[in-house]
């Protein structure tokens, strides 16, 4: 006979089995669990490590800043895993038949470890957090990937990443979710970078070596952090791992060292890194004398200290300096950073936290030249000195409560060119040319909560950022009018320490994830960034000679409000991780400049900005393979970015340079055997939007092209593949061991345009010649350690 | 570790000989509707002086841009005489006067509806920087490469100059690459008496242009230098017309775009002045240039 349950039988059925359930859990018996995670190198506490009892999501903890956790578990045998960024986790099985206390020592992830840990997440706490747009790569990865003349980059690694596109071919530039590159935020241990290129944008001032991770926010950044609308990158240098060991890689073009160790007792480690390129060494085969005698390198030194004070009080100083020198004849450049941060994090209680940051950057360049009877030097300088204040507050295991202070001081000396020389009869001459200085003052108040329901199966994300930016004087102040012209020609003078104009502002941000299913989940974020610093240069391709200034009167700071969407996987027994998002962001007052703008050395630049409206949107598909020997990721991005500005393009929308509907990024890496390990990549974009002319005409003898569109065409798709092979040579578990790398940059010799010119035939009609900056380029690298 | 040499050279010789390269590409734009084009300076040196009509041809086309007839063209009211197709001419010796301001009118049925388009535009002619001095410098002691240097008085505020180079009563600087500007504006030496060295003739034994072609000098050739005081509209179109002739590369150069002029009513091209005086030098005996036969 088939039984029916009404409505209110079926409730009272389901209230039954669960009072029995918990009728059942409560009789069971508990035992407590308690421990302390260890680095099995060196035995650092692990701080903040993963405890998770396997096949239960509600039953894990964290280690506190002592590496000490403690865990209620029913009595039998349990399965735990612990896991620590950077650390290779560990299963282990114990039989619970009464309270225990044990020890975990977890393993550094390691050259010689089978598989590589890409995205330093693990799959399931990537989905239940409350964060989306963030990707956070393992500074193992960065070795992996094949690139230019074999020197490892993190920014190339970055580029690969959905949702970022390369600026040009070779640069360290890129434009992440259709915005420009000046509107990434770069962190290099908290402390704010403004120029990260090596060579003109082939490398980048991170050298790999003293990179410990690095974490990409693509919209939805942290309430902790803004001041540039489009990214955050964030990237952590590694800490020395306590056990003496040198490293070092010697390649075609540059070598690098590192150094790391412990000073005294086991509290005080050090890492210390070093590269320097030797380019020279082409030059002799120049045809050019002027060019054999030339002097093109780099070189980039790098510090790390950590002092565990005590098991409450850490403190770490990261100290950078890098420096590129090109001269040729009496002609040359030189520029580079200057970096120092100083963190201290503090414990009050196993649930308060404060970290207090110091930091100070410096950038300059000097181009120089002389003759005979005349020299000439230009300068420019930018210093960004900062406090920030992060205390964190864990309210209970649903609740986590972050707030603070930021205050940054911002110098900017956007040029100075001083020429003197012998005149005519021997009259001295001084020119100079001394564009203003330009302050400005970043305070910030912040707070954010973290909220997690129903079984934490929702996470709230919900912050506020407060935002004050003041110019300060001394400076020459310059105005301008609807039409963009000066209101005084001669500007206001304002004196030394005067705060003479502010600017104010609100960034909410907002972030939500549902864990649907097991291995699937839901995320919405929105966030507003503003960016009260602003990049005058068009150039793509990471010219030294870039100029920055502040916000001000004529001058509108920069704003955006990004939402996105998307839903994050993990499939294949949590081997395989797979996410879809969309996203849509609008700009206001983006910044263009008016056609063929004067941005070198000129002081009333204000005539030359155009502020207007952008928007851009898209989806980005990715698919990664975390684990195994065959690893990797494949991504699909489809995006739009517009502009629409008055005095640029008539006022209509127009394509930004960052417009390029189709990207494609496969990366794969196959450890062959324990002794080879292959990478290979292939990139595909759409080609760059680009100005054509239609019409020409006569002017002087010469045809001047006339346009209708800008940004109405485009270059040839870009695509490329590289590829790499490591043979590991030596016998393990021997504290020496080296390997070779060969590496071949665009393997298939594809000629992607960097750049269009015009020409003309004798006929007198005009053709088009792209430049394209490289073919096949091999390297190779020897790799040692001990 | 022959081996290892060998590798290492292979590898370089192969950077080295893999570096890009530019070729010629197939792409190409939409052929653009004509446009007209209206174009005309005013020199305070007397002579033919014309303002010139035209329309724009597709860029990529072989179609060379073509003159045309405007039905009426005045400046300052008084209608200019048609010497040839889409030519103006201003009258014979005229000469620009100082400080005075002439307004440009076109009629013309551009469009071919039957109904005249108005075209107009404005230009001040500049006070005369009197060129007081020309001289030689060499960048090394008594020998080329020569620096020509201008001496004059420069006035305070806003001057905007251009240099024209004849080599031997011949102009030299026939075309926008060849012709230099500079402003004094943005120097401390602002209303200073200046030496200007002028960067864009460096003087050699061959002077190599922009197309590649060359000229040899020799001794006792004559420089004549043409120092012009532009007016504002005219500078900043040169300077435009300058950027769109050079090449662009990602390195330093913006978007492109087009050269802004002054002509009302929609039309390409400008409308500009300039005052100019004149200095001569003549190219010593020196070991590294020949003598003329």
């Amino acid at each position: 006979m088939k039984r029916t349950f009404t409505m209110r039988g079926k409730i009272a059925l389901i209230f039954l089995g669960c009072m029995i359930e918990a009728a059942g859990l409560a009789a069971q018996t508990h035992h407590t669990l308690t421990g302390k995670i260890m680095d099995a190198a060196d035995g650092e506490f692990l701080p903040g490590a993963v405890v998770r009892l396997i096949n239960d999501h509600v039953s894990w903890t964290l280690a506190d800043t002592k590496g000490r956790f403690t865990m209620d578990l029913p009595e039998g045998t349990v399965m735990l895993e612990i896991s620590y960024i950077g650390y290779q986790s560990q299963v282990s099985e114990l039989l619970l038949d009464k309270d225990k206390d044990t020890l975990f020592f977890l393993t550094p992830l390691s050259y010689y470890l089978q598989g590589v840990t890409i995205f330093a997440e693990s799959p399931a706490k990537r989905l239940r957090k409350a964060e989306m747009s963030v990707e956070r790569i393992d500074a193992s990865i960065i070795e992996r990937v094949p690139t230019l003349f074999g020197e490892a980059d993190l920014l190339k690694v970055v580029q690969m990443l959905p949702g970022v596109q390369a600026a040009s071919e070779g640069s360290s530039g890129f434009h992440v979710r259709g915005g420009s590159p000046d509107q990434n935020m770069i962190l290099f241990d908290n402390a704010a970078l403004y120029n990260v290129s090596h060579m003109l944008g082939f490398f980048s001032i991170f050298n790999a070596d003293a990179v410990g991770e690095m974490t990409l926010y693509k919209g939805d950044i942290p309430a902790r952090y803004g001041g540039r609308l489009s990214s955050l990158l964030e990237v952590a240098a590694k800490d020395g791992s306590g056990r003496f060991s040198v490293d070092g890689g010697i390649g075609l073009i540059s070598s690098k060292l590192s150094v790391q160790g412990r000073i005294t007792g086991d509290n005080l480690t050090y890492l210390v890194t070093g590269r320097r390129t030797y380019v020279d060494l082409f030059l002799p085969l120049a045809r050019s004398e002027i060019m054999r005698s030339a002097t093109i390198n780099f070189y980039d030194l790098n510090g790390r200290m950590r002092w565990r004070i005590n098991d409450n009080n850490y403190l770490y100083l990261t100290l950078y300096n890098g420096r590129d020198r090109f001269k040729v004849s009496e002609m040359g450049v030189k520029f580079g950073n200057s970096v120092a941060a100083l963190n201290w994090n503090h414990a009050f209680a196993n649930r308060f936290l404060m970290k207090i940051h110091a930091t100070y950057t410096n950038y300059d360049y000097d181009f120089s030249g002389r003759t005979n009877e005349m020299e000439m030097e230009w300068t420019s300088r930018i210093r960004d000195a900062g406090i920030r204040l992060d205390l964190s507050y864990v309210l209970d295991r649903r609740n986590i409560f972050e707030f603070g202070y930021t205050s940054n001081f911002q110098w900017f000396q956007p040029g100075k060119a001083i020429g003197k020389g012998t005149m005519g009869t021997g009259t001295q001459v001084e020119q100079d040319i001394t564009m203003s200085h330009r302050q400005g003052f970043v305070n910030v108040l912040y707070f954010s909560n973290e909220h997690k329901f129903f079984d934490e199966r929702i996470q709230l994300r919900y912050g506020l950022r407060f935002t004050r930016f003041d110019n300060v004087g001394p400076t020459t102040l310059y105005q301008v009018d609807e039409n963009y012209e000066l209101i005084d020609p001669d500007g206001t003078v304002i004196p030394s320490g005067d705060f003479f104009h502010h600017e104010y502002g609100w960034e909410p941000r907002l972030g939500i994830s549902f864990l649907a299913f097991p291995d699937i989940s839901f995320k919405a974020s929105y966030s507003r960034t503003l960016q009260y610093v602003h990049l005058l240069s068009f150039s793509s391709a990471g010219s030294p000679l870039e100029i920055w200034v502040p916000s001000g009167p004529s001058v509108s700071p920069q704003s955006s409000h990004q939402v996105s969407a998307g839903v994050f996987a993990n499939l294949f027994r949590k081997d395989y991780e797979a996410s879809v998002e969309v996203f849509y962001k609008h700009l206001d007052n983006v910044l263009d400049f008016k056609e063929h703008p004067n941005l070198l050395l000129y002081d009333k630049i204000e005539t030359e900005l155009r502020f207007g409206k952008g928007k851009s949107y898209g989806i980005e598909f990715l698919l990664k393979r975390n684990t195994g020997a065959l690893s990797g990721w494949v991504s699909y991005t489809w995006s739009r970015s517009f502009r629409t500005i008055p005095g640029v393009n008539n006022g209509m929308r127009y394509r930004s340079p960052s417009d390029r509907p189709h990207n494609i990024n496969i990366v794969v890496f196959y450890d062959i055997s324990s002794r080879l390990q292959a990478s290979l990549n292939w990139i595909y974009a759409t080609g760059k939007p680009i100005t054509l002319p239609e019409g020409r005409y006569w002017f002087f003898n010469e045809l001047i092209p006339v346009y209708n569109e800008r940004n109405s065409y485009r270059m040839a798709d870009y695509h490329r593949m590289d590829a790499s092979l490591t043979i590991r040579l030596g016998k393990p578990r021997r504290r020496w061991k080296h390997s070779i790398n060969v590496s071949v940059y665009n393997l298939y010799g594809r000629k992607n345009p960097w750049a269009i010119n015009y020409r003309m035939k004798p006929s007198g009609e005009q053709y088009l010649e792209m430049t394209y900056l490289f073919s096949v380029v091999p390297s190779i690298t020897w790799n040692f350690s001990f | 570790m022959k081996y290892i040499k060998l590798t290492y050279l292979v590898l370089l010789l192969l950077i080295v000989l893999s570096p890009g390269c530019t070729e010629p590409i197939g792409l190409r734009s939409e052929d653009m509707q004509p446009r007209l084009v209206i174009a005309g300076t005013l020199s305070t040196e007397p002579g033919y002086q014309i303002i010139e009509i035209s329309s724009t041809a597709s860029y990529f086309g072989t179609d060379m841009p073509v003159s045309i007839d405007a039905r009426e063209v005045r400046l300052n009211g008084e209608q200019l005489v048609r010497d040839a197709p889409g030519i103006y001419a201003i009258g014979e010796g005229f000469a620009a006067e100082e400080g005075k301001t002439y307004v440009l009118e076109v009629w013309i049925d551009f469009d071919q509806d039957g109904q005249d388009e108005y075209y107009s535009a404005t230009t001040t002619v500049p006070h005369i920087h009197v060129l007081e001095t020309l001289s030689l410098r060499s960048l090394v002691s008594g020998d080329v490469p020569f620096l020509l240097m201008a001496g004059f008085q420069d006035t305070p505020g806003e001057d905007y100059y251009g240099a024209a180079l004849w080599i031997n009563d011949v102009l030299y600087s026939n075309r926008i690459l060849r012709y230099y500007i500079h402003t004094l504006n943005n120097y401390t030496q602002d209303g200073a008496f200046i030496h200007y060295p002028i960067p864009e003739w460096i003087i050699t034994r061959t002077l190599t242009w922009d197309n590649g072609e060359t000229f040899n000098l020799f001794s006792g050739d004559v420089l004549t230098v043409e120092l012009q005081t532009l007016s504002k509209e005219y500078y900043l179109f040169l300077q435009e017309a300058k950027i769109e002739k050079n090449q662009h590369f990602p390195l330093f150069s913006g978007p492109r775009g087009n050269v802004t002029g002054n002509i009302s009513g929609g039309a390409l091209g400008i409308f500009g002045s300039y005052a100019s005086s004149r200095k001569s030098v003549t190219l010593p005996e020196c070991p590294g240039l020949p003598v003329r036969d």
